[in-house]
């Protein structure tokens, strides 16, 4: 019966994540697709620097929870933040 | 006969004032997303000659909008600031750092080789010929004025008989078009001579690169034995960085 867990992809583009504990996760491009009922992935892109040389991070978390996976890419985005400000 | 009469004006505007300095103005729109998607800004562009000396500089129309908060790039409202010395042949940038502060690099002056075509059109009442050109990764369609004998353009190009007054990629991510001329006096007064070179810039940002794929791997690792990710750093470059 395990394919009774299986739900329907999901993805939402531009679009506030309302994480477990209901504080809303502001990513630019989202999707979350829950292919599998207990996990969630996460796509977040930034894109940082100067005008005319800028790095896009494209960051992708998966986890148990949709909270988790976007706390990981928020936190690869914060990594690469405080690389290129040294 | 109209055309006689425009070409000899032109000749006469400019060698009457051989002495003298330009200033030229462009209108320009660069492709803030270049590589990755379309997000056009208008700007003027601002070119200064002043006998040896050029500085060339690009103002936005408009403040630049972040598409999101994700959206961390650094938008100067002044871009672009390129000053040549002809007589001694140096450039010397202005570039932004990552933290947003800006700082000088002395690069090669109009290191690229040209095509001249037989393409000629009038381009306000400047005569002018077509050249084509490949420059730090991008390809690139001069119009240039042989009336003008000044081997100067807007930003980094030049090197061809006659000032460059059209510039466009062939994707048209920067198009910088002819906009006025007008005699001009006064000094251009240059930044002071630095020890960085475009070639130290590129070694740096080089390294910039392997620290963030590193970070990348770094960041798979963890208390979160569940966690996954597999992320990834572009960089995008006006200027290619040769591979």
């Amino acid at each position: 019966m395990a394919a009774m867990l299986l739900v329907s992809t999901v993805s939402v583009f531009a679009a506030d994540v309302k994480s477990e504990d209901n504080k809303h996760v502001k990513l630019a491009e989202v999707k979350a697709i829950e292919n599998r009922a207990d996990e969630c992935s996460m796509t977040l892109t930034a894109t940082l620097g100067p005008s005319f040389a800028q790095i896009q991070v494209t960051c992708k978390g998966t986890a148990a929870t949709c909270k988790e996976a976007g706390a990981i890419a928020i936190s690869c985005i914060n990594v690469a933040k405080s690389i290129i400000n040294k | 006969m109209k055309f006689y009469y425009t070409s000899l004006a032109t000749i006469l505007f400019f060698s009457t004032t051989a002495q003298q300095g330009y200033d030229i103005e462009y209108q320009v729109r660069f492709n803030n997303a270049f590589d990755r998607g379309r997000r056009d800004g208008q700007h003027k562009g601002y070119l200064s000659i002043r006998q040896n000396l050029t500085k060339f500089y690009m103002i936005a129309d408009e403040k630049y909008i972040p598409a999101d908060e994700n959206d961390l790039g650094f938008y100067p409202d002044t871009g672009l600031l390129v000053y040549t010395d002809l007589s001694n042949s140096t450039m010397i940038a202005r570039e932004y750092g990552f933290d947003g502060k800006p700082f000088y690099l002395m690069d090669s002056l109009f290191p690229m080789q040209w095509q001249i075509s037989n393409e000629t059109k009038m381009i306000d009442s400047l005569n002018c010929t077509r050249a084509y050109t490949v420059f730090r990764g991008r390809n690139y369609s001069a119009w240039f004025c042989p009336d003008i004998s000044i081997p100067s353009g807007p930003w980094k190009i030049g090197g061809l008989p006659g000032l460059v007054i059209d510039l466009s990629d062939d994707r048209e991510n920067m198009v910088i078009r002819f906009k006025s001329i007008r005699k001009a006096s006064g000094n251009i007064n240059l930044p002071p001579p630095v020890d960085y070179t475009m070639k130290d810039h590129i070694e740096k940002l080089r390294k910039m690169i392997e620290k963030l794929q590193d970070g990348a791997r770094a960041t798979g690792s963890g208390d979160c034995i569940s966690c996954q990710t597999t992320s990834k750093y572009e960089f995008f470059t006006w200027e290619k960085i040769p591979r």
